[in-house]
């Protein structure tokens, strides 16, 4: 069985600037893994070319063996940091639209993460606060049952509240066999969680093994490694 | 998954146009009930000339409120024309160039399904509201009780065209041009706001406009060239003097529509490759 994400010597110019430079690396199966890096160092757009939304400029992006297409997108449940929402849909017109154009879509989970969170699906989501989006959103990728989740800012914008709600939901709704992708720099909120960590620095990869590891050998936690790495 | 594209592509639109086509039937309807009311009350039936030379109050009201009700009518008809094409081009750009973007390229739908739910949404908008402003003119003349004449013209004129030699064979040409611009015109607005995006993308519209602009010019350009060459060999002269006028207007026709259906192809498969490969969302 082929790895559920490889990327190969990916690189992605932007005129001369290489917002990703040389980037090789494996995602298992059934890894929560911390995406780690300051505010340009390629997160984003790593992110974006592993959903197809960009074309690298060399190198390749494998999911389950095949470069993004109709297939990877069936299995990738994205986040992105921006909000994607039709914004004259109510919340439950959107879970139909993901309903419709995702077979993985569980209707009923996603119900019942709405009614936990206090938002009525009758809401028109163009009179929710940027935060209710947001979770509206969050809970529309994490009803999928996807191989791959990945998330970009997950927690940015949602009250601390919230935020522990959320990263319980995002622990109690994937499958052992699902892989979790979550770019941050809030990286004590969710250091615990973490199995794996990769640092990106510049479009290079500068760190990248199980969360337990680097602590053992650097002695310290991801969160105070991580201030190493990129002292400004 | 391109009825479901095209599914939500007419939920979208509909939720605009179809109040737009309730305003203007609405607006159709008591603009005809007031002519027909001024009709009895201040015209002669005869020849539309005043019946009453000292309107009195009434009247007056009534004809105040014909003539702002006529003038809604027409701003109506020309709202539904422009909406049309105005909620085509946002629609685009809004979901495929805006942040919904991230949602639609990530959905596991081809990217000509994309297109295509999107070109057939936008023709099918495009047809009603076509279909719509001739249905409220109709009405608006029938009401005003002209439509006997009108029909009379009309057959009249029918029956005219139909004694032309080569006419069925001009309108099926007349009536696959205006299906396939039905097409086209859409394209060829994805394809101004998707180089737009492109070239400036920091200023999508403003860039749409600029493709607009840059390629009614190279037509102007082309054409001028086209009738140079033509008119060197003293072709087109030589068509116009030698044919009948059935057969130039079909050759105009044929000009047409050949050049809709390879600007079309082009201008769908470079919109497609920018989505495909170069589409950087913000």
């Amino acid at each position: 069985m082929a790895e559920l994400l490889e990327c190969k010597n990916l690189t992605k110019k932007f005129g001369s600037k290489a917002a990703l430079d040389d980037v090789t690396l494996t995602l298992g199966r059934g890894r929560i893994v911390g995406l780690l890096g300051p505010n340009g160092s390629g997160k984003t757009t790593l992110i974006k070319t592993i959903n197809g939304l960009l074309t690298p400029t060399s190198g390749e992006v494998l999911i389950n063996g095949e470069k993004p297409g109709i297939e990877s997108k069936k299995v990738i449940s994205y986040l992105p940091e921006r909000t994607y929402l039709n914004d004259w849909m109510k919340v439950k017109d959107m879970l139909q639209y993901f309903a419709d154009f995702y077979d993985d879509f569980n209707m009923n989970k996603a119900l019942e993460m709405l009614e936990r969170l206090h938002i009525d699906p009758k809401d028109r989501l163009k009179t929710l606060s940027k935060g209710t989006k947001e979770k509206v959103q969050l809970i529309l990728v994490m009803s999928r049952e996807a191989d791959l989740y990945i998330l970009d800012e997950p927690i940015g914008g949602v009250d601390p509240a919230s935020r522990d709600y959320i990263l319980d939901t995002i622990l109690s709704n994937y499958s052992e066999n699902a892989t979790l992708l979550i770019s941050t720099h809030l990286i004590t909120d969710i250091e615990k969680i973490l199995d794996d960590v990769i640092f990106l620095k510049d479009g290079h990869v500068v760190a990248n093994g199980s969360a337990e590891d680097i602590r053992a050998a650097q002695d310290c936690s991801i969160d105070a490694y991580f201030r190493e790495v990129f002292r400004c | 998954m391109l009825s479901k594209v095209l599914k939500y592509e007419n939920k979208a639109m509909s939720r605009i146009m179809l109040p737009l086509y309730a305003a203007l039937l609405a607006s159709t309807l008591v603009t005809g009930i007031l002519l027909l009311i001024s009709k009895v009350r201040l015209y002669n039936e005869d020849n539309f000339s005043y019946y009453l030379t000292q309107p009195d109050a009434v009247s007056r009201i009534l004809e105040i409120m014909t003539t702002v009700f006529m003038i809604s009518f027409f701003v109506l008809i020309a709202a539904v024309c422009v909406a049309t094409f105005i909620v085509i081009l946002l629609r685009f750009n809004k979901s495929c160039l805006g942040d919904e973007g991230y949602l639609t390229f990530t959905l596991p739908v081809s990217i000509d399904d994309q297109l295509w739910g999107r070109i057939l949404a936008s023709a099918i908008w495009s047809l009603l509201s076509l279909i719509v402003v001739f249905l409220s003119i109709i009405l608006l003349i029938a009401s005003a009780g002209l439509l006997p004449d009108f029909f009379e013209g009309f057959i009249d004129g029918l029956k005219e065209l139909f004694a032309t030699e080569g006419v069925v064979g001009f309108l099926v040409q007349f009536v696959c041009s205006m299906l396939v611009s039905l097409i086209t015109a859409p394209i060829a607005c994805f394809f101004c706001l998707t180089l737009g995006q492109l070239i400036m993308p920091k200023h999508r519209i403003a860039g749409a406009f600029i493709v607009y602009f840059g390629l009614s010019f190279i037509e102007q350009i082309l054409v001028s060239f086209l009738g140079y060459f033509g008119l060197k060999g003293d072709y087109l002269i030589d068509f116009m003097l030698e044919n009948d006028f059935m057969t130039i207007m079909r050759g105009t026709l044929w000009y047409e529509l050949i050049s809709l259906l390879i600007t079309g192809t082009i201008f769908y498969l470079v919109t497609r490759h920018i989505l495909k490969n170069r589409l950087n969302l913000e």
